[in-house]
């Protein structure tokens, strides 16, 4: 288990961290995400005991490790605090070779020689690496020197275990065969897991929990259907790639609610908020239909109060098996479509083409 | 689209044409004077020479007082390149510049300096002679010199070694439970072995060859203070084969030395260090 209660951080006058405050459960794994910057390596290095916070208190496992006790100030070296840390380039010690790499920790802790052997030939074996037990870091891949990383910090069976971006280092194909080795090697374990990325996709497929991190600060915590649903924040949900506006609700007198974006008037869900209030409104790209008539014929949607808003369309940028559309419909309107049925639409840049999604799709909050 | 081509192939020609006559010429400037030491020698002249009393106790007060004044060097100077490389305390830089200075101080200057410091009528001089030591005259002074005008190298070298090992072996050995005392024997000092080495030998080498300062404060004492530049410098005039075979004796360890720490030097680590 992890606590940070309102921690906070600088380099000079930079705030690295502005007070986080972040639970982790134990052994549970919890991704970070956030764009570089955004302060969570130094969360790492704080829980690690790499830099001392300024402000605020670190637990692990209800041991303060970070902190005061009156006026006297707690801080637990990184050797006691039973963590393990795979660094971003993995800073396996070069002129080590992987066994001697993997034993270090053992070694450090003074163990018989003969059970140094033993856990060092089992936890590379756990990562499939006994074979290359001889080998010095530089002879290994990408991938490979990411599990001797991953093996070096488990095999003092640490109770917390800290990734920093441990794929970002690899191609594209890689990463994703490992992505899915990690999340399997992680499950077995029993240790908590804060893993950090700038990748969301990858956060979101290896924890259920996720927090998103900005400038020094949690924006929002919680499971990632949950924060894909409800973004806390302006800056959450443009992260997460929605669609965010200013609006304003306008609550008509016959019960209708209407939300107005820059000049256009949308229907919205039902809502407490009050007439005239400013919100927030997100919308999910996968939830927008774009059609080349005005009339909606998704069967689904039938009895629903649905929009449609004409509009040209403004970018198309083809990705791997989808296609990122934007429209202007007054407002830009990012949607997520298949590259094929973008050829059946034959969309093109300039066309004119109907927005179309359902009032219940769009999600309102106050603005904080 | 050839038109186009053209002056510039003829001016890429000039240039390579320029660039080479002046390495070339570089080159022969240092070649030739090397080379030349070893022109007027022969076995029987070299043989003879070695019997020269001399020149042996030059090559046994010099070898001596180098390999001394180098390993003096590194035990304090290893130290004092670690903790300026890795502590920040005020006047961190003043320190790293004055420790610095005599590699650009011209040697009659330490020379000076070590006299007024250490000299029996020097700052110190006087409470040295309380203790019965003076130094003047002595092998000792030797020694001292080739500190004074040796040793920043070393120091140079080591702290550039330390600030090159990267932060987060340090890091990652910490976290495994390594003591200070453990990362800095397998991590820190492993990984700087290639710097501390270059700056032993630079300092070897320096020490060797200390003319100046050695001649003002150790004086030229043959068998006490004379060292192998001081015994050729003499010889000159006098015997001149015998100072043609120490200064070959000189060029062949110095280079025998380079040779050796390059073979040593290969990277070994891949790409790093």
């Amino acid at each position: 288990m992890i606590e940070l209660r309102s921690v906070s951080k600088s380099f000079g006058d930079r705030d690295a961290l502005n007070g986080v405050t972040l639970h982790v459960g134990r052994n549970e794994l919890l991704s970070v995400v956030g764009p570089s910057g955004c302060g969570k390596t130094t969360m790492l290095n704080v829980v690690a005991g790499l830099c001392y916070p300024d402000e605020g208190e670190v637990q692990i496992n209800n041991v303060i490790v970070d902190g005061w006790e009156g006026r006297r100030r707690i801080h637990v070296r990184p050797s006691k605090r039973k963590v393990g840390y795979v660094f971003q380039n993995y800073a396996l010690f070069p002129h080590m070779k992987v066994q001697d790499n993997v034993a270090y920790g053992l070694k450090a802790m003074h163990l018989p020689r003969s059970e140094v052997e033993i856990r060092t030939r089992s936890i590379l074996e756990f990562v499939g690496l006994l074979n290359h037990s001889e080998s010095y870091p530089h002879e290994l891949s990408g991938g490979e020197k990411q599990r001797v990383a991953l093996a070096r910090s488990l095999v003092t069976n640490p109770e917390v275990l800290l990734l920093d971006e441990p794929l970002s280092a690899l191609d594209p194909r890689s990463r994703e065969a490992l992505r899915r080795d990690f999340k399997n090697l992680l499950r077995e374990l029993e240790v908590t897991v804060v893993y950090v990325t700038h990748d969301l996709t990858e956060a979101c497929s290896l924890s259920d929990r996720i927090a998103v991190m900005d400038r020094g600060r949690v924006e929002q915590a919680g499971h990632c259907d949950q924060i894909l649903e409800r973004p806390k924040s302006r800056f959450v949900a443009e992260f997460l790639g929605l669609n965010v506006y200013d609006g304003r609700v306008v609550q008509d007198p016959s019960g209708v609610i209407l939300i107005k974006v820059g000049g256009t008037e949308i229907f919205g869900p039902a809502t407490e908020n009050p007439d005239g209030e400013r919100v927030l409104v997100t919308l999910r790209p996968e939830d927008i239909v774009i059609s080349t008539e005005p009339e909606v014929k998704n069967q689904r949607w039938c009895g629903c109060t649905c929009n449609s808003l004409s509009g040209t369309v403004l970018e198309i940028v083809r990705m791997k098996s989808s296609a990122r559309v934007v429209v202007d419909v007054g407002f830009p309107v990012k949607s997520e479509l298949s590259l094929s049925s973008i050829r059946e639409l034959g969309l093109a840049e300039g066309k004119n083409v109907y927005v179309q999604f359902k009032a219940e799709s769009l999600s309102i909050s106050p603005v904080r | 689209m050839l038109k186009a081509l053209a002056p510039e192939h003829i001016s890429d020609g000039i240039l390579m044409l320029l660039l080479g006559s002046l390495c070339l010429l570089f080159i022969l400037f240092i070649t030739i004077p090397l080379a030349v030491v070893f022109l007027n020698l022969d076995i029987e002249k070299v043989t003879f020479q070695l019997r020269n009393p001399q020149i042996l106790s030059a090559l046994t007060v010099g070898l001596v007082t180098s390999f001394t004044a180098t390993v003096a060097s590194f035990i304090f100077g290893v130290p004092t390149a670690y903790l300026l490389a890795t502590r920040k305390f005020p006047g961190r830089a003043i320190v790293d510049t004055i420790l610095d200075i005599p590699i650009v101080l011209p040697p009659a200057v330490a020379g000076v300096a070590l006299l007024l410091a250490f000299a029996p009528r020097g700052l110190l001089g006087p409470a040295l002679r309380e203790f019965g030591v003076v130094l003047p005259g002595s092998t000792f002074a030797v020694i001292l010199a080739q500190v004074f005008v040796g040793s920043p190298f070393l120091l140079r070298s080591a702290k550039a070694a330390f600030e090159n090992v990267d932060r987060a072996y340090i890091d990652s050995a910490k976290i495994l439970s390594a003591s200070r005392l453990r990362v800095f024997f397998t991590i820190t000092l492993p990984l700087a072995t290639h710097g501390l080495a270059a700056g032993t030998i630079m300092t070897w080498a320096r020490s060797m060859g200390e003319f100046g300062a050695t001649l003002m404060f150790a004086g030229n004492l043959p068998g006490v203070t004379q060292t192998m530049p001081l015994a050729i410098y003499m010889l000159l005039a006098e015997d001149p084969i015998a100072s043609n075979v120490l200064s070959a004796i000189l060029v062949l360890i110095s280079f025998s030395v380079l040779a050796l720490f390059r073979l040593l030097g290969r990277r070994r680590y891949g790409a790093r260090l």
